[in-house]
């Protein structure tokens, strides 16, 4: 009865209601990590909306999945790498790359332009440092769960994160 | 400052890297008491943590657009749909394989000759008056079998379909009649000998090679321009009148 329904197109309404919650909590998260990691900033709606879709398609699994938010995630970064395959791009997105600011003096609280040279230092470091950075400080992933999401040892995501606050230490040096 | 404290300050990098980075829980003892008496350690602790904050900040999720939502539900709606379509279109891409598989199968099967098969030869006796049947083995006589051409083969199936239109109109009066000296013929030297098999082998000649291309077309214009009787006609006619005259 419920996969009739579902064929139908009409979710039943547990499902309305998780799906409503996962987009809530979610959604922006998962934008920021494909505009963030991927530089796809005007596709990173698209690539969330079809990550849900792909979510419904197989909701039993999501269901039964006990961190919908790592399910979902892979999700999307299957769907971001794919498409990376497929339009083979330069190893930095151009999109990254438009964001980078002017240079601007120190101040006590972060500037809007202080913001924005560090996301541009950010967009700067390598794809493997970046990605961390943004799961870490943008999705709000334990060290434990990034190196479960990227296939990694608990250690080499660590390192990784270490690298990128010695590199954006770097950068941001610099710029001043 | 003992040197000997700097030297732990790698063995605390993971653990102070995690607490920059907004790790929940206290930090251990130990590294508590190394962080009470190191400079360096306190130095980066700060340093790292004011950078991650900031960066943190760089990157906080911008909500969704407004009408995500409803973009949501509309992709939703056409993947349903599109779901729904597929569904017997997977059915009829099936039956349409089962159904050109059984094609294929059929063609394979059956033979090819009944696919293109001949107007059925019909035999019929045509009994000639000796004057038709003399002209007729003249006629053939007159065309050498190893060389035909198609003027010949014209020829001979026209004079073929002459005399048979003859012999049948003229009706049974004068069928079977016996070859009598006044009759008016003219038949040429080499065929004014009844015993001659000229006329066996000129009709044998045509039947026996279908394979050849002068076979071929020699069937080809008699099935064109003359009826079938015609061509029963003539291996009748060579037989018979053959063996009458």
């Amino acid at each position: 009865m419920r996969g009739r329904s579902r064929r139908r197109g009409s979710l039943a309404p547990e499902e309305r209601t998780l799906l409503e919650g996962l987009v809530r909590d979610l959604g922006p998260r998962l934008a920021a990590y494909v505009h963030r990691v991927y530089g796809l900033r005007h596709e990173a709606e698209d690539i969330v909306a079809e990550a849900f879709c792909r979510a419904v398609q197989n909701i039993a699994a999501l269901r039964a999945s006990e961190r919908q938010d790592l399910y979902l995630l892979t999700t999307v970064r299957n769907l971001c790498r794919d498409r990376f395959r497929r339009n083979r791009p330069e190893s930095t997105p151009p999109d990254i790359l438009e964001e980078r600011p002017a240079r601007e003096g120190a101040g006590v609280e972060p500037s809007a332009e202080e913001l924005e040279a560090l996301r541009a230092a950010v967009a700067r470091l390598p794809e493997n440092q970046r990605e961390v950075v943004v799961l870490r400080l943008s999705t709000g992933l334990k060290f434990e769960e990034i190196a479960a999401v990227l296939h990694v040892p608990l250690g080499t995501a660590l390192s990784r994160m270490h690298g990128a606050v010695q590199a954006l230490r770097g950068m941001l040096a610099e710029q001043r | 400052m003992n040197p000997e404290v700097f030297q732990l300050c790698d063995a605390f990098r993971d653990e102070r890297l995690r607490l920059a980075c907004g790790a929940a829980g206290a930090p251990s003892a130990a590294f508590e008491a190394h962080l009470s008496v190191c400079p360096r350690c306190r130095e980066e602790l700060e340093s790292a943590t004011a950078l991650v904050g900031a960066v943190q900040v760089a990157l906080a999720p911008e909500p969704l657009a407004a009408d995500f939502a409803a973009r949501l539900d509309a992709r939703l709606a056409a993947q349903a749909s599109r779901r729904i379509i597929r569904a017997p279109l997977l059915w009829l891409r099936i039956a349409s394989v089962a159904v050109a598989a059984a094609a294929l199968l059929l063609v394979l099967l059956v033979p090819a000759r009944t696919a293109v098969k001949p107007p059925p030869r019909e035999t019929q006796v045509v009994e000639l008056s000796p004057t038709d049947a003399a002209e007729l083995a003249a006629a053939c006589l007159l065309v050498s079998f190893d060389d035909l051409t198609d003027e010949a083969i014209d020829e001979l199936s026209e004079r073929v379909a002459d005399i048979a239109q003859r012999a049948e109109s003229r009706g049974s009066r004068e069928r079977g009649l016996p070859w009598k000296a006044e009759d008016d013929w003219d038949v040429p030297t080499s065929a004014s000998n009844p015993s001659s098999a000229a006329p066996f082998s000129i009709a044998r000649g045509v039947h026996r090679n279908p394979g050849r291309k002068s076979g071929d077309a020699v069937g080809g214009a008699l099935w064109a321009e003359a009826p079938a009787t015609c061509v029963a006609g003539i291996v009748g006619v060579g037989l018979k009148g053959g063996c009458e005259l």
